[in-house]
């Protein structure tokens, strides 16, 4: 096999690897937003008793990239299922109480996405690590044969 | 008809758009909206109460066919009227109420959590009465020419549906508008936000030279006004409260009128009441309005010259 395809063959699975750190990195960025909502809504319910249309109001104009607002307030895609599930758990739960339950509802929630995210951080580093380990290691065997 | 459509549109969908199938005729009849826990929704008009079949038709008979409102669907209600924020509106709630559209009002009540000797939040919603608030242009228009141009300070005496606070909007108008002889300044103290409507939106008109106190305790409100507004008249809607009074007699120092409603039948019945009658003795107004009643609202029954 001379050294382009192995170049070819040692790119793809690089690029695979690079994929899914990318979809890490996704992940936890939309945690890390979802963990900014959070704290927005519960300042806002905090500081001023900001009522359900106007904290989605304000999370629009923040301009978040990994959550929705156009259906509703959700998790993008890239988020895990988990997380998402628990965010519009979170979304139905806001106006449904008193602003001490509100504030009690929005340090729940931050404890759990904050867990999430370390979760995803610690998860995404390794799997650095590891894209790192193969692409050197992938040009260093295509070296070899090819030599 | 646009009155009663404005009311129902915080409601929940599926109720709203039963409420608004019923007799456009009827609609333009109804003084309040009932909604009560296991029990069926009533409509109440100057004529009477009535009833609504599940169908939108209305009837006065009391059959297995009539709309009942479940606790579920009750707790919905206050969460719709709510804008789902219960948060923002537990201090109303807690004094029974929900601001609506246009000064409608929702009154609301259920199981009380008492702290420290007070209401400090409700559960268990039990009822829900919407009160329909509607706009009559000029109805103050009597009332004006019977307290004359240079009275600036007198109390509005009426049952409850006589139309005290409709009558107020129209003469903030008379007062401060644009059409007004001699324009003045007017604060309003709209405490619970049925005067002006403010605290969602544009609210209704009270006239180009009045400045609306939106949800302001109204002793807290008096003392703003009076130090920063500068106002010739102060309007207030249901005096009779303690501090209430003392901010009025504070104010009455200042040379600001005030026009202001309670609740009565007459003026005897109103003079019973200590706080009524310290204001009185102490001239804070000059004359008391005494209206007719619910079944002839707006209209005067008498004045009397204090």
């Amino acid at each position: 096999m001379n050294i382009i395809s192995s170049l070819c063959i040692a790119f793809c699975f690089v690029l695979l690897g690079v994929n899914r750190v990318l979809n890490i990195k996704r992940n936890t960025l939309s945690l890390y937003e979802a963990v900014k909502f959070i704290n927005m809504v519960k300042n806002n319910i905090r500081f001023s008793s900001m009522n359900y249309d106007d904290l989605i109001e304000c999370g629009k104009k923040e301009k978040f990239s990994f959550i929705n607002f156009n259906d509703g307030v959700r998790l993008s895609e890239y988020a895990s299922e988990k997380a998402r599930r628990e965010f519009l758990g979170f979304v139905n739960k806001i106006g449904t109480t008193d602003s001490v339950g509100q504030l009690s509802l929005c340090d729940e929630y931050t404890e759990r996405f904050k867990a999430f995210y370390n979760e995803s951080a610690g998860n995404e580093k390794g799997k650095v690590n590891v894209v790192i380990s193969i692409s050197v290691l992938s040009v260093v065997c295509v070296l070899i044969l090819g030599g | 008809m646009k009155d009663f459509l404005n009311a129902i549109s915080l409601l929940p969908e599926d109720v709203s758009k039963f409420l608004s199938v019923i007799n456009k005729d009827f609609m333009c009849k109804v003084n309040e909206i009932r909604f009560r826990s296991n029990k069926p929704l009533t409509l109440n008009t100057r004529e009477g109460v009535f009833y609504c079949t599940k169908s939108g038709r209305v009837t006065v008979n009391f059959n297995d066919d009539l709309y009942f409102t479940d606790d579920r669907k009750l707790q919905e209600i206050v969460f719709s009227l709510s804008r789902r924020s219960i948060h923002t509106y537990q201090d109303m709630l807690a004094h029974g109420y929900l601001p609506l559209k246009n000064g409608c009002k929702a009154g609301v009540v259920g199981c009380a959590v008492i702290k420290n000797g007070e209401v400090y939040s409700v559960n268990s919603f039990s009822s829900v009465n919407i009160r329909i608030s509607r706009e009559y242009k000029g109805c103050a228009e009597d009332i004006y020419n019977a307290v004359g141009e240079d009275c600036n300070s007198f109390l509005l005496v009426g049952q409850p549906l006589s139309g005290k606070t409709t009558l107020l909007r129209d003469l903030c108008k008379k007062y401060a508008g644009e059409n007004a002889f001699e324009p003045q300044k007017v604060a309003v103290i709209d405490e619970r936000d049925e005067i002006a409507s403010k605290s969602f939106g544009e609210g209704v008109d009270v006239g180009v030279h009045t400045d609306v106190l939106s949800l302001y305790p109204k002793e807290v409100g008096i003392d703003i006004a009076l130090r920063t507004l500068s106002p010739d008249i102060i309007v207030l809607d249901e005096i009779g409260a303690d501090d209430e009074i003392q901010g009025m007699l504070s104010g009455m120092n200042s040379g600001v009128g005030f026009i202001a409603t309670a609740h009565g039948n007459s003026f005897t019945e109103v003079l019973s009441r200590p706080n009524i009658k310290k204001l009185v003795d102490s001239k804070v107004f000059k004359k008391v309005v005494v209206l007719k009643g619910k079944n002839s609202p707006c209209e005067v029954a008498e004045v009397i010259e204090l």
